[in-house]
């Protein structure tokens, strides 16, 4: 059977269609077997055969008027008939024949010669080897894009600086806010001239890994600093696994019980969700990880003739949310929505989270040497530190720890790019740099 | 416990059944999602040039009377993550179609898409939460209560302790639960794993990666994704673990295989089902790794699951 993706047939008469797959397909004409029962074959007018041509040369579509086909039954039983359709229709034999030596190359060169140089070949996807720099050297030129950014000076947001790496929190812990500051900045290629008039709170606990996430005492040390220096607090609680819900149950009842001043929780998971909404007194917003879509950074090589024009997030679904007591959503700057987002958030960028693991794939790839066997992970032996995995350089992405991020430089840099990110109701913008 | 399997094309159907599968599930994409939206997944198959997904309202009807006949349920997977605000009506009137022609579970892993069906079209089905849908705990089963759920897909990561906690949360109420057993044990959790999966690109945790220090440059070696081999449960196996499934509760055994080789996928299917019925007879736990393991005299894939 040709795979019903690439190319099908529509039945088509007295008002009605039906779809179809093709067993065979050649220049000369179709085979498909229809269903008996499905489709009235006597008062069939037209048959629209639909190819999409591959490697996003689009949508093309031959309609064969009943007078331009030659039907006849090859086979037929009590269940269903063959059908052998013949055409001379010059465009369905131009169309096919394309389609069938597209086809042939595609089969071909995936079997000899692998994926990737299909992905090169046809979508024009850079050579895959993983960039050849250390991990240091690799970050550092990724950050060079931004360096000198002055867009913090041009939106009327609050900033947050999210905090979910032990150099970031020790540094924070230890000096002024002045002086984490002008590190901060260092670190990552910023104007602290630029920054520090919008600074306006931080992000803490992480999203991505309950075990770097801190403990109770490790997070109130650092409520407390953010407090002690006028900063407004915004929690982000991990997926959390049924072995841990315990853990996170007792933080969440202390920060309440103690009164901590938590500006907002954001859950990425369904049942912590829940859990505060109906048993704590704090309000929660979807997280990250809770509005999905896909990002792939390679997608932009997909689509050759079209502009992005998907659009998440719908309405109903906002009013769902704001019905369940999530006033408000973590957005990232990963891939552009079109229509505005009904509901105030707060937006992350540069990094977007782009695939996270069940156990950590560091720590799998550390102790066992092999990439593709994976043991549950119950202990965390903090390489993600020390340690990150580099991804070949066009997808601007690295491993750190369970999770590979990605890294959209544009929002950095171009006004018009974060604007569209931040639409109408952003209110808030955190820089997350997960290194 | 039920076998289920992954079904990319109609014409595996029976050998799949006689093989040993009580239960098949597959991807359902018809001419008007291509036509309405184009790349947009519809499930978590993007792939066009081979048969992964069934399309077509005629093959429907051919599963739909294939499945009647031998009377294997079949499950139809729209379990894309999230889908743009404009195809929700597009989706609702695809499951609405398919529930006429006698299809009654459906695996759904966006929540928007859940609240859509019920509160919008009030669409009564078998909802089939996949193992893509998020962390599955105890708290997300009792969320999950108002909705009216005939199955929980445990996603890849999840222990058979914590399939345990989240089965009793739901009382009753909930009355299957699935767990993986063979094949495909991702890198990532498949909730939280926002790569494509089509034709022209390598998937995420195929893709070549070095370790590098944070400190400086090192000659570390490269890793790419081990090959796949010809051995059941190559990439993914929880055979051992059948037995430990049942006593958790579980109802499904999920063989993962939509689009793999038609062959490959009767044998993993046979060897799950002599696995399961070995569960049955043989009693001590430690005699049934036993027989596993005796299905392997070259030895297991060690790729394990649980």
């Amino acid at each position: 059977m040709i795979p019903f993706g690439s190319a099908r047939g529509i039945l088509i008469g007295n008002g009605s269609s039906v779809d179809f797959a093709l067993d065979t397909l050649s220049p000369l004409g179709f085979t498909f077997r229809l269903f008996r029962g499905v489709f009235p074959m006597d008062l069939l007018s037209q048959i629209t055969i639909v190819i999409d041509l591959l490697h996003n040369k689009g949508r093309h579509q031959i309609a064969l008027d009943k007078s331009e086909i030659s039907l006849t039954t090859q086979e037929e039983n009590r269940q269903s008939i063959l059908y052998h359709a013949e055409t001379t229709s010059a465009a369905y034999q131009k169309l096919t024949s394309q389609f069938i030596r597209d086809y042939q190359v595609y089969l071909c060169m995936r079997q000899e010669e692998g994926v990737e140089a299909v992905s090169k070949r046809f979508l024009g996807v850079p050579e895959a080897p993983p960039t050849m720099m250390g991990g240091h050297a690799y970050m550092q030129q990724m950050m060079k894009v931004w360096s000198g950014t002055r867009i913090f000076s041009q939106v009327d947001v609050p900033v947050f600086l999210c905090l979910q790496t032990p150099r970031e929190i020790s540094s924070f812990l230890s000096h002024t806010f002045a002086d984490f500051l002008s590190g901060y900045c260092d670190r990552h290629n910023l104007s602290k001239e630029v920054l520090q008039n919008s600074i306006r709170g931080v992000c803490l606990g992480h999203a991505y890994c309950s075990q770097v996430f801190p403990d109770l005492t490790q997070l109130l040390r650092q409520i407390k600093r953010a407090h002690q220096q006028g900063l407004q607090i915004m929690l982000e609680l991990p997926t959390v696994r049924t072995c841990e819900q315990s853990r996170f149950a007792r933080l969440l009842h202390c920060l309440e019980a103690r009164g901590e001043p938590i500006d907002e929780i954001s859950v990425n998971d369904w049942g912590m969700a829940y859990y505060i909404g109906t048993q704590t007194a704090f309000s929660c917003s979807a997280g990250r990880l809770l509005l999905r879509q896909t990002k792939d950074p390679r997608e932009a090589y997909m689509r050759i003739n079209e502009t992005p024009s998907q659009s998440y997030y719908p309405e109903f679904y906002m009013e769902y949310l704001v019905s369940r007591g999530m006033r408000r959503a973590a957005m990232e700057a990963s891939v552009p929505y079109t229509s505005p987002v009904p509901i105030p958030f707060s937006l992350f960028l540069p990094c977007f989270q782009l695939a996270t693991s069940g156990d950590c794939i560091l720590k799998n790839l550390m102790e066992t040497g092999n990439r593709g066997t994976h043991r549950p992970q119950r202990t965390c032996a903090k390489y993600c530190q020390s340690e990150v995995l580099l991804y070949p350089e066009h997808m601007k992405t690295i491993g750190i720890g369970n999770t590979l991020c990605t890294l959209n430089s544009h929002v950095m840099t171009d006004m018009s790019v974060l604007s569209r990110y931040m639409g109408e109701s952003c209110d808030r913008l955190v820089l997350d740099f997960p290194w | 416990m039920k076998i289920t399997a992954g079904l990319g094309s109609i014409d595996s159907f029976c050998a799949y059944v006689e093989a040993g599968a009580d239960e098949v599930f597959c991807g359902y994409v018809p001419d008007t999602w291509y036509r309405c939206a184009g790349n947009i997944a519809l499930n978590r198959r993007e792939v066009r040039l081979s048969n992964v997904n069934l399309g077509g309202k005629n093959e429907l009807a051919f599963l739909a009377q294939m499945a009647k006949e031998r009377s294997v349920p079949v499950a139809l997977a729209f379990n894309a993550h999230a889908y743009p605000a404009d195809t929700y009506p597009l989706i609702a009137d695809i499951i609405t179609d398919c529930i006429e022609m006698g299809y009654v579970s459906f695996i759904i892993a966006d929540l928007a898409l859940l609240v859509f069906l019920h509160t919008k079209r009030s669409l009564k089905a078998g909802w089939i939460i996949s193992g893509d849908f998020g962390e599955i705990n105890p708290l997300l089963v009792e969320y999950l209560l108002e909705f009216d759920i005939q199955r929980i897909i445990f996603p890849r990561s999840t222990t058979i302790q914590e399939m345990q906690s989240c089965i009793a949360a739901s009382h009753g109420y909930i009355p299957e639960f699935e767990a993986f057993v063979l094949n495909e044990k991702c890198h990532f959790h498949g909730a939280l794993c926002q790569g494509c999966h089509n034709d022209d690109l390598l998937p995420l945790c195929q893709i070549p990666y070095r370790l590098g220090s944070m400190q400086g440059t090192e000659d570390i070696p490269m890793w790419t994704q081990n090959p796949q081999t010809a051995l059941s449960g190559a990439t993914g196996c929880g055979l051992c673990d059948i037995q430990n499934l049942a006593k958790a509760g579980i109802t499904h055994l999920k063989v993962v295989g939509r689009g793999n080789f038609s062959d490959a996928m009767v044998r993993d299917i046979q060897v799950v089902r002599d696995c399961r019925d070995a569960c049955e007879r043989i009693a001590f736990s430690d005699c049934y790794r036993d027989y596993v393991r005796s299905r392997f005299p070259e030895g297991c894939s060690l790729n394990c699951y649980y």
